[in-house]
């Protein structure tokens, strides 16, 4: 008799078991896609999120080389030395102006430089040593106008602008 | 494993026993003794209810269903019995559809008959694990060694065993069987009798067996139906272990019209060991199949469920990289981007005071002018990719072939030609934007 109740109470235990882990089967074969599309939307948001970090390496990139140490002058005198060095004598006025607002960290510099009678050769010279320059000088607007002597210039404006890490040491005065 | 396999004819002492040996690929049948069978281990005996202690009934139902036929089946046979049918044991030794209707034959017995029976065979020392029916053990053994008994359609076979105190008529035509009738030592006289209203005048084929087809009642019993029937007489081998041999041999083989009366209440114990063993498999391998599913899934939801956490663990460790709050689940991709476009925003300015590009675009167009003889009178170049020129060029063709050199590298540019010299110079006008 309790042999009997033992097997009944089996074989519920077992119909209940099967039927669970069939049930389950089941389940698990009708929604075996959702898993697989789960990881497919994550490794679409994983690429998106590379792509993002590829940008922000490329600013940050970017950012480094003007955070690298100050080499040379970064203000209107030094500017003033390095165009005396670079084409001698030049009449040249150098005006500071309002730099944009810079974000917390960094210092931003705009001054326009005016130069007459220029080789052009020279003021090319000059240029690429101020790209050159740690950290460098870019030309955000230029305007030249041609001299009657081949190769040279009556006049050249330029606006060069420099940005730098605010916390970057002083720069060596020349 | 089946090597303890017997075959008992008759009861108690006097019985004649069989023992079936593996011989090869098949079986062989060699003589042995009841005390043999009593000592075996495990031995599985067959014994048979005597055709004169039983009955077999034809069934017949007017519809080709089986399955119906069964669940009829009792009614029918309580028809054709002088008790009632649940005083019996029942065993449905055929059942075939044929024409649109049921046949087969059904072997019955009185219960206190097996009762008493297993009660002598237990008393004898032995417990048969099959309780055959006399009649059904004959006949398919005739089928089985005796070719002509089923290939014959013509005429009427007849198995007429001879026991020690009983006398057999089993009878059948193409293997079928067609009646069967036990007899008494004492009634043998009575044989010609039994079988007249079967014999119809045709010749019969006859088959003697029993341990007492040799004996001078047996020859007596042989000539007495011979005479009435003459016909051929197909010579049984070892006639005198028959049964013994048939019921050894339906262990093995359950052949035509099998047949156990030790089934429900008058199972062994053995059978009903097995019985219990069977259900005790049948729950594990149910039990064991439910657990294995149940694992499956387990070890399969918790793999899929892992490579996800992996996954998320990647994407929130390079959100962090990117937006340092981190960011809620799902919206990864947006917080990221959100805070890399902001951060681009503000950084803009510096990110604008280092870009070289200026240079680099002032450069390009000093040098292809140089190249193609182009001078220019006043230039104006901006960060934000404004060009405003103008200038004189030695032929137009050589503008044109400064505007597409200057394109290649980038730099789209509009070349617009103002005037022309005598000499052939021309004067043009560059503006930023490409063709329109």
């Amino acid at each position: 008799m309790n042999h009997d109740r033992l097997l009944k109470v089996g074989w519920g235990v077992a119909g209940v078991l099967a039927a669970a882990g069939l049930l389950w089967s089941v389940g698990s074969c009708l929604d075996r896609a959702e898993p697989a599309r789960r990881l497919a939307r994550r490794a679409g948001d994983l690429r998106e999120l590379q792509a993002l970090q590829r940008v922000a390496a490329h600013r940050e990139a970017g950012l480094e080389r003007l955070r690298q140490p100050a080499a040379a002058g970064t203000n209107a005198t030094t500017l003033a030395a390095m165009i005396r060095d670079g084409l001698g004598a030049v009449a040249t006025t150098i005006k500071e102006l309002d730099p944009p607002t810079a974000p917390e960290g960094w210092s931003l510099r705009r001054v326009k430089v005016n130069l007459k009678d220029i080789n052009g050769d020279a003021l090319g010279l000059l240029l690429a040593q101020l790209a050159s320059n740690r950290p460098p000088w870019t030309v955000a607007e230029c305007s030249l106008k041609a001299s009657t002597r081949p190769g040279w210039m009556a006049e050249a404006e330029l606006t060069l602008e420099q940005a730098c890490a605010a916390e970057a040491p002083p720069p060596t005065q020349k | 494993m089946m090597s303890n396999i017997y075959g008992l004819d008759g009861e108690g002492e006097n019985a004649a026993a069989v023992r079936a040996v593996r011989r090869g690929l098949g079986w062989d049948f060699i003589p042995a003794t009841l005390d043999e069978a009593r000592r075996a281990p495990r031995a599985r005996v067959a014994v048979a209810l005597r055709q004169k202690d039983s009955l077999l009934r034809p069934i017949r139902a007017p519809f080709g269903d089986l399955r119906k036929a069964r669940r009829v089946l009792l009614s029918l046979l309580d028809m054709q019995l002088p008790f009632p049918v649940e005083s019996c044991a029942v065993a449905v030794a055929e059942l075939r559809a044929e024409g649109g209707e049921t046949r087969g034959w059904a072997a019955l017995a009185r219960t206190e008959e097996i009762t008493r029976v297993l009660a002598a065979w237990r008393a004898a020392g032995v417990d048969p694990d099959t309780l055959d029916q006399e009649s059904l053990a004959l006949w398919s053994e005739a089928r089985r060694t005796l070719p002509g008994v089923r290939a014959d359609a013509e005429r009427l076979h007849v198995v007429a065993y001879l026991g020690h105190d009983r006398i057999t008529f089993v009878l059948g035509r193409a293997g079928h069987l067609v009646a069967a009738h036990g007899l008494g030592m004492e009634a043998r006289d009575q044989a010609v009798r039994v079988l007249k209203p079967y014999m119809g005048g045709g010749a019969a084929v006859w088959i003697f067996a029993g341990p007492a087809a040799a004996t001078p009642d047996g020859e007596a019993l042989r000539l007495a139906v011979t005479r009435a029937w003459p016909g051929e007489i197909l010579p049984a081998p070892e006639p005198e272990s028959f049964l013994a041999r048939a019921l050894a041999r339906r262990q093995l083989s359950a052949g035509a019209y099998p047949c156990n009366f030790r089934s429900g209440d008058f199972a062994h114990e053995r059978e009903r060991e097995r019985g219990v063993r069977r259900s005790w498999v049948g729950l594990a391998a149910v039990l064991a199949a439910g657990l294995l599913l149940i694992g499956v899934n387990a070890v399969w939801r918790s793999a899929a469920a892992r490579r996800e956490a992996a996954a998320q663990a990647e994407l929130t460790r390079v959100t962090r990289l990117l937006a340092p709050l981190g960011a809620a689940r799902g919206s990864e991709v947006m917080t990221a981007r959100r805070v890399v476009e902001q951060e681009s925003k503000r950084l803009e300015p510096v990110l604008q005071a280092g870009n070289p590009e200026a240079l680099g675009t002032l450069r390009k167009l000093l040098d292809v002018a140089a190249e193609q003889g182009l001078i220019f009178e006043t230039l104006r170049l901006r960060r934000d990719g404004l060009v405003q020129a103008t200038g004189v060029a030695v032929d137009w063709r050589r503008a044109e072939l400064s505007e597409r050199e200057w394109a290649g590298q980038g730099i789209d540019l509009r070349m617009e030609r103002r005037d022309e010299w005598a000499d052939g110079h021309v004067v043009f006008n560059l503006s930023s934007g490409g063709k329109p």
